[in-house]
């Protein structure tokens, strides 16, 4: 009989390969704004647009992290449609099976300025699942890349990401 | 000295960046919030410890966001994060005070345009090591 992380390892193996696309949106500057106030950042380029032409961007800069720490673009799914410790369906998590997540970290490359207005599609898969053992036990570190593109078809910024389940 | 001259001079080894956050459970609520991530290890402590946490953590994307100010701390209006990675070593709960800091490893220049290469560290007030990773950073000489 297989174990919970057994299964999860095999049911994200099997969507290696699999790209899901999703259609952020244009970017608000009051949710580019409402991040930079969460982070605690206080550079002026996420705040004021006169600033951030002055450095060069086009429009009001969006703070590096935004797009790679947002967890849902739409609605969502209702609180019922949740799972028990609040996480949805995503790419890089398994459907069905009862597995604990943290996040690992990710290695970004921001390869052109991000603006608020800016309309964002973001492509994303399961890239890789591997079996690691540690003190407290087995975990399976998911890998997942998520790449963002502006309207043009400009790569804006390149994700790795990993989790961690067990 | 400006900050442009000191960067300019810098040597590998030197710090460039350095942040101090303590991340509430007030700004750990709000992250999710604007991030529109549920999920419970963040804002219920009881849930947390089922989870064989020690209460509400710190979100991973939040250290990365903490990463890529130290990494932009003094650039000017010029500067640019060009790449980011890090790794979380170990969860941090809410209400610890962090210190980010970010140290020059090298240092290229290309006509006017600088490009650092840094490694960025968060450590807990116990000093120990909570996640770890790489940044680059590209400025134009501006003086």
């Amino acid at each position: 009989m297989s174990t919970p992380l057994e299964e999860a390892a095999a049911q994200l193996r099997g969507r290696i390969g699999e790209v899901k696309r999703t259609d952020i949106g244009y970017l608000d500057p009051r949710d580019t704004t409402r991040f930079a106030v969460a982070t605690g950042e206080t550079e002026i380029r996420y705040f004021d647009s006169t600033a951030a032409h002055a450095a060069g961007y086009g429009s009001l800069a969006v703070p590096p992290l935004f797009l790679s720490s947002t967890r849902e673009w739409g609605a969502g799914p209702v609180g019922e449609d949740l799972k028990d410790d609040g996480t949805t369906i995503d790419v890089g998590l398994p459907v069905g099976i009862p597995v604990r997540v943290l996040g690992g970290g990710q290695s970004l490359a921001f390869e052109h300025d991000v603006v608020a207005g800016t309309r964002v599609t973001v492509e994303s898969a399961v890239t890789g699942v591997e079996k690691k053992s540690s003190r407290s036990g087995d975990l399976l570190v998911v890998s997942i890349s998520r790449t963002y593109f502006s309207d043009e078809g400009t790569v804006l910024i390149r994700c790795q990401e990993s989790r961690v389940l067990r | 000295m400006s900050a442009m001259s000191q960067l300019r001079r810098a040597q590998p080894g030197d710090v460039l960046g350095e942040i101090q956050r303590r991340p509430t459970a007030v700004d750990v609520f709000r992250f999710s919030a604007v991030t529109w991530n549920a999920h419970r290890i963040h804002y219920d402590p009881e849930y947390a410890r089922s989870e064989g946490l020690d209460g509400a953590v710190v979100q991973a994307h939040l250290h990365g966001a903490y990463f890529s100010q130290a990494a932009q701390q003094g650039l000017g209006p010029s500067g640019r994060l060009r790449a980011l990675s890090w790794r979380n070593l170990r969860a941090v709960t809410t209400g610890q005070r962090l210190t980010i800091r970010s140290t020059l490893e090298e240092l290229s220049v290309e006509g006017t345009c600088y490009t650092a290469r840094c490694v960025v560290e968060e450590f807990n007030e116990a000093g120990e090591l909570c996640a770890v990773g790489k940044a680059t950073i590209e400025w134009q000489d501006e003086e």
